[in-house]
């Protein structure tokens, strides 16, 4: 699919998929993640829960094997043990980490305005419902470490894939998703805190 | 008014006639010896360095000179922000910039974009250092109930979304030791307290609308500074100017030490031009009006060039380069020994029948020499400053002032015969000041009484409102342009340095390092305690070798042990925690060192705080960012041993502050020299009577700046010893005048106009201790030539009426 990079025509197609996507100001689910580390032949594999609120951030609740919570929003990472501690990583003054941590969100905002700034995108559509959009980091730094991504879905975001340069994956597969306009008074308390 | 005979005058003037055949010589040799040593042994180096010349901090030796290491490295560097509304257009126009600036033969660098491989040289870097290099956070963290804590965190980043580090080297780091690295080594390095962002490989901000992308340039050591089309700033502003010409949004802000070194320069060169050719432009306009003829005006100008040429070879000699300021304080030389020619000139004119230069120089002799004494004893009390600029102008003015007056003594007695006067002096000048002079000595006792207690009146509020403040801020303006580019500049980096830093001392590296951890551990605390921001170290990315080891003990004791159940909750077999534990042994003492450090590229990030080897000591700076209180700093430094805190700005100013006190209590002295000097002419009290002029004048001076606003600093006190030695030349030679009592006092009168132009012109630089300088002397010697005269004619009266009194007796 990373033939050439959306012209201005199709960028239109990516508009309306983001707009699917960001329907409603929440989405949750379940997901399954595959770390695959092609130097070790190796893969990790864990499960757990979501949310991705377009206002607050994105929490990543890993439940198996090992698990662990962690919360991007726009100014810091934090990253939840299973044992209650916590790791805060504030993303301002530290530009390299401020660049991942704004790319991270830009993904899942489904802001295509700033995917359209932040990376080339390629976007194919087989179908009526079925489409897929490739990014490639346009910031060299981040290039250095993120080779592409690519988002899959139909009505909603189903599937994330990451090419590290490495050449090692990262996959998300979604499941379960719902919708709503805003978040409920658990999911709250991870941005309240 | 007789003088007495004087062991001074009368040995000069015999010693002259016994060496009468080889003056040519004695005139000769000093000079070519001169510039024959300066030629072979002195480099012509201009410093133009303004920072240079600032007076030293009272440090210890060492540490002055490591601080001048740093300073010299940092003195070095530019900043360049490129503005634009768009940010690629930015970006486009700094990349061009960088280009161009890179083409320079004086730049050693032009960074503007970060190595994209950046971020996967640090993950290798922590990847071969991770059993060394670990924050104080995450060394609590493994020690915490042996380090379980830690694994299992380790195990759920794995898991986890995000992590710092790729998981390549899981097998040979499962308890993600570089991660923790890595993650606590963005935090401090990249963590510095600056506004700049990185996008698209640059370092940029934003600010009310406008991106601005920062360029880095390091100029080479050795560069020359002297401004010039060629300079490296002057290429900078032409490349700005081209690049402004194509883009019509683009802002540039500079800022940095070299900046504001060319514009000093560049306008130092200037105003010495202005200056030198303004004072020689009257000069040749004096001599030909009052000598109407070719003679003295060639043989005038000839001295005082000779006399510029010599000043500037004997400053170059002596001190291996002349200071700009240096130069512009030295055009005033041009003003002050044209005295010695005019006075041998008007006597040569009262007596055009004369054909002897012996009885010419005769007449003007006593009066030279001790002109000439007087003004020495003045520049010896900038001479004996512990500051580099004042001994230079001192020894600039010297050698000037010693060789026109070497002229004036050997060389003009033998043109005597061939400058024959044309026309008679003139005389309307004379006749009007000393109309003037008569009219105010005339009046009567009582009226001469209320005069006087009117004048001190006047002066009182004056001096009271004299201001004493060496403030090293107030000694600098800058033009408008660099003022708003740094201010701009200082806004959008946002560094937070507060202009004070430590400087720390050590035996050796190893000693140098601990001792930064120990500070380090201090001012973790104040950052606790909201008195400091943050702080930038070598220690923070480099620790010392002690603490490496403590690292790799607390892994090898917590950690290690747990690898092999760790190294198979992530699936790898028994044979990888053989290979973990051995590769651990293997590395145990493959300590991260300040060469290894520096060479690598991470190293070079970092910055320039490790200053190294200096006298067989080592030093290295700690810079306190977003800090107010520096008196806290400050006691912090006094109560470590080895441990100096510097704040330049506040030290030089104390130091201006106490060379000022230590300069006026140096004037005292010199005026009582110089009395004594004249009471070996004259009897004591004539002596004194003499020398009350020029101090009446120099207190007048003091209380004309509390009224101007102008402060008593190290500049004005300068001019005030100045005034002593140069005001009492008037009273001398008019004291000296017998005969030649109208063409001394024409005499006078040019030599006093010459003078207050020479430093009514330095009034005006833009240098403020040039202009504050000028600007004392100017009000100083104004009054000393009013004040001479008026002086001289009320010691005459009242000897008069002595001698009246013991006739009627």
């Amino acid at each position: 699919m990373y033939g050439e990079a959306v012209s201005e025509d199709e960028k239109d197609g990516v508009r309306n998929v983001c707009e699917k996507i960001i329907k409603n100001n929440v989405m949750r689910g379940n997901f399954k993640q595959v770390k695959e580390i092609k130097s070790l032949s190796r893969s990790f594999t864990g499960h757990g829960v979501f949310v991705i609120s377009q206002d607050d951030g994105i929490v990543w609740n890993v439940v198996k094997p090992f698990p662990s919570i962690m919360i991007v929003t726009d100014n810091e990472i934090i990253q939840l043990s299973a044992s209650g501690k916590s790791s805060v990583i504030e993303s301002d003054g530290n530009p390299i980490f401020k660049q991942f941590a704004n790319t991270f969100r830009t993904v899942f905002s489904g802001n295509a305005e700033s995917l359209f700034s932040l990376f080339e995108v390629y976007f194919d559509s087989h179908s009526e419902n079925i489409w897929q959009i490739g990014l490639v980091p346009k910031d060299s730094i981040i290039h250095s470490v993120i080779s592409s991504i690519e988002l899959s879905g139909n009505e909603s975001l189903d599937r994330f894939v990451m090419t590290e340069s490495t050449g090692d994956t990262l996959l998300y597969e979604f499941s379960d998703q719902t919708f709503s306009m805003e978040l409920n008074d658990a999911e709250k308390k991870y941005f309240n805190r | 008014m007789m003088p007495k005979k004087n062991i001074l005058t009368d040995n000069f003037i015999n010693l002259w006639d016994k060496t009468r055949r080889f003056h040519v010589l004695i005139w000769l040799s000093p000079h070519l010896l001169l510039v024959f040593l300066a030629i072979v042994f002195c480099p012509l180096v201009i410093n133009t360095d303004f920072y240079s010349i600032l007076p030293e901090s009272n440090a210890p030796e060492e540490v002055r000179l490591a601080e001048a290491k740093m300073s010299s490295e940092n003195n070095s560097g530019m900043f360049v922000l490129v503005g634009h509304e768009d940010f690629n257009k930015a970006v486009l126009i700094a990349r061009d910039l960088a280009e161009s600036v890179a083409e320079h033969p004086q730049v050693d660098s032009s960074t503007f974009e970060i190595d994209a491989g950046m971020y996967s040289q640090m993950q290798d870097f922590m990847f071969e250092h991770r059993y060394h290099l670990q924050n104080d956070s995450t060394l609590a963290l493994i020690k915490e109930d042996g380090g379980q804590p830690f694994a299992e965190n380790a195990l759920a980043t794995v898991y986890s979304p995000f992590s710092f580090s790729s998981l390549a080297h899981i097998a040979e780091d499962p308890f993600l030791l570089t991660d923790a690295g890595l993650r606590g080594y963005l935090n401090s390095v990249l963590k510095n307290g600056t506004k700049m962002t990185l996008k698209d490989n640059v370092l940029t901000s934003e600010k009310d609308g406008i991106s601005y992308v920062l360029l880095s340039i390091k100029s080479k050591s050795g560069a020359s500074s002297l401004s010039s089309k060629d300079h490296i700033v002057a290429w900078i502003y032409s490349e700005q100017k081209r690049l402004e010409s194509s883009n019509d949004e683009v802002v540039f802000y500079n800022s940095g030490v070299p900046f504001h070194s060319f514009e000093s320069s560049s306008n130092a060169q200037r105003e010495i031009t202005i200056i030198a050719t303004a004072s020689m432009l009257l000069v040749i306009l004096m001599l030909i009006l009052v000598f109407r003829s070719i003679g003295p005006l060639v043989l005038t100008l000839s001295a005082i060039i000779l006399g510029v040429v010599v000043a500037f070879v004997a400053t170059l000699f002596i001190f291996g380069e002349v200071h700009m300021l240096t130069l512009a304080f030295g055009t005033s030389l041009i003003g002050i020994s044209i005295d010695y020619t005019l006075h041998f000139f008007t006597a040569r004119y009262s007596r055009p029948e004369c054909h002897d230069g012996r009885t010419i120089l005769h007449i003007v002799i006593a009066g030279v020499w001790l002109g000439l004494l007087s003004t020495l004893i003045s520049y010896s009390v900038l001479l004996a400053a512990p500051f580099g600029l004042l001994r230079q102008m001192a020894v600039f003015s010297i050698a000037g002032l010693l060789s026109v007056f070497s002229t004036v003594v050997f060389i003009y007695p033998k043109t005597v015969s061939r400058v024959r006067p044309t026309h008679s002096l003139p005389k309307r000048p004379v006749e009007i000041f000393s109309g003037a002079i008569n009219s105010l000595t005339s009046i009567s006792r009582k009226k001469k009484i209320i005069l006087l207690i009117c004048v001190t009146a006047a002066a009182v509020p004056g001096l009271m409102n004299l201001n004493f403040d060496n403030d090293i801020r107030g000694l600098y303006t800058m033009s408008k342009h660099l003022q708003d580019s740094e201010r701009v500049a200082f806004d959008v980096l946002d560094l937070g340095s507060s202009g004070w830093y430590f400087i720390l001392e050590g035996d050796s590296e190893e000693a140098l390092l601990q001792k930064e951890e120990v500070l380090s551990a201090v001012l973790d605390k104040a950052i606790e305690s909201g008195k400091l921001g943050s702080f930038m170290c070598t220690s923070n990315y480099l620790p010392s070798t002690k603490r490496q080891s403590e690292v790799y003990e607390v892994i090898s004791k917590n950690l290690m042990p747990k690898a092999g159940s760790q190294l198979e909750l992530l699936g790898f077999g028994p044979e990888y925690e053989v290979r973990l534990l051995e590769d651990m042994k293997e590395q145990k003492n493959t300590y991260l060192t300040i060469d290894s450090y520096q060479n690598h590229p991470i190293g070079k990030m970092t910055g320039s705080f490790w200053i190294g080897n200096v006298e067989d000591k080592y030093y290295s700076a700690v810079l306190p960012l977003h800090a107010e209180d520096s008196g806290y700093f400050s006691e912090l430094a006094g109560s470590m041993e080895g441990v100096f805190f510097i704040n330049k700005t506040a030290e030089i100013s104390e130091t201006l502050g106490s060379l000022t006190l230590s300069r006026l209590k140096f004037l005292l002295l010199a005026y009582f020299v110089i009395v004594f000097f004249l009471s070996l002419r004259y009897k004591p009290v004539l002596a004194l009577k003499i020398s009350r002029g020029p101090l009446a004048a120099g207190v007048l001076t003091c209380a004309l700046l509390g009224y101007t606003g102008v402060p008593l600093n190290l500049f004005s006190v300068m001019g005030l010893v100045l005034i002593i030695g140069i005001g009492i030349d008037y009273s001398i030679f008019l004291t000296e005048s017998k005969e030649e009592g109208s063409s001394t006092m024409l005499a006078v009168i040019l030599s006093s106009l010459t003078t207050i132009f020479a430093f009514g012109v330095l009034s005006f630089s833009s240098f403020q201790p040039v202009s504050t300088f000028g600007f004392t002397l100017l009000f100083g010697i104004i009054l000393s030539f009013i004040i001479a005269p008026i002086n001289t004619a009320f010691i005459r009266s009242s000897r008069e009426n002595k001698d009246k009194a013991i006739c009627e007796r």
